[in-house]
C-alpha cells in the first residue's frame, strides 16, 4: 500500500516534470571543429 | 577547449576526439544547455567550429510568422528551415505530438573562417527518429 502511494506520487512528479519541460529536451550534441590541436 | 565547454550551464559531459575533430556534448537533464553558448564557448577556445548537429525532442508549432518551430521547452524554441522533411512535419503542427529529430543547427558558411556576427540558429532536420 505504501509502496504504491510512493509510486503514485513519483509518477505525479515526472508527469509534472514533463509537463512544464523540466526534463531535458536537447537530448544531444554533436560538432565537428577545425584547428584543434 | 574542453574545459571550456565543460563549464557551459547544463553541459553533463564533453567527449573529444582529437583525430576526426568531432566532440560530443551530453546534457544535463536540467535543460539549461544553450546551444549558442557551446558556439562561443568553442570559438573563444581558439576552435573553430565546421558544424554543430543536436538531437532534441519536443512539439511542431508555428509562430506568429507562420513558420515552423521546434518547441523543446516552454520558452525554448527552434526555427526548422523551411526544407521537405519539415514540410512534412506541417501537419503536426499545434497537435501534442512529440517529435524526437536529429537536424543541424550550424554549418560554417563556405569560404570563411570565422562566422561574422552571430546569427539566429536555424534547425535543419536530417533525421525524424519518433513520434509519440
Amino acid at each position: 500500500m505504501k509502496t504504491t502511494k510512493k509510486r503514485l506520487e513519483l509518477a505525479v512528479v515526472l508527469g509534472m516534470m514533463i509537463a512544464t519541460g523540466a526534463l531535458a529536451q536537447i537530448l544531444h550534441i554533436a560538432m565537428r571543429v577545425e584547428g584543434m590541436t | 577547449m574542453k574545459q571550456h565547454l565543460g563549464r557551459q550551464s547544463g553541459v553533463q559531459k564533453v567527449e573529444v576526439s582529437l583525430l576526426d575533430g568531432k566532440v560530443d556534448i551530453t546534457p544535463k537533464e536540467d535543460g539549461q544547455i544553450e546551444p549558442a553558448g557551446l558556439l562561443k564557448a568553442t570559438y573563444d577556445s581558439g576552435v573553430s567550429v565546421a558544424e554543430m548537429d543536436i538531437t532534441a525532442r519536443g512539439k511542431i508549432v508555428k509562430d506568429a510568422s507562420g513558420n515552423l518551430v521546434l518547441q523543446v521547452a516552454p520558452n525554448r524554441s527552434f526555427a526548422l528551415v523551411p526544407n521537405d522533411l519539415a514540410k512534412a512535419l506541417e501537419t503536426f503542427a499545434g497537435t501534442s505530438t512529440r517529435l524526437t529529430i536529429r537536424g543541424q543547427l550550424y554549418k560554417k558558411p563556405a569560404g570563411k573562417k570565422k562566422a561574422e556576427s552571430s546569427p539566429p540558429l536555424k534547425l535543419a532536420i536530417l533525421e525524424v527518429q519518433s513520434k509519440e
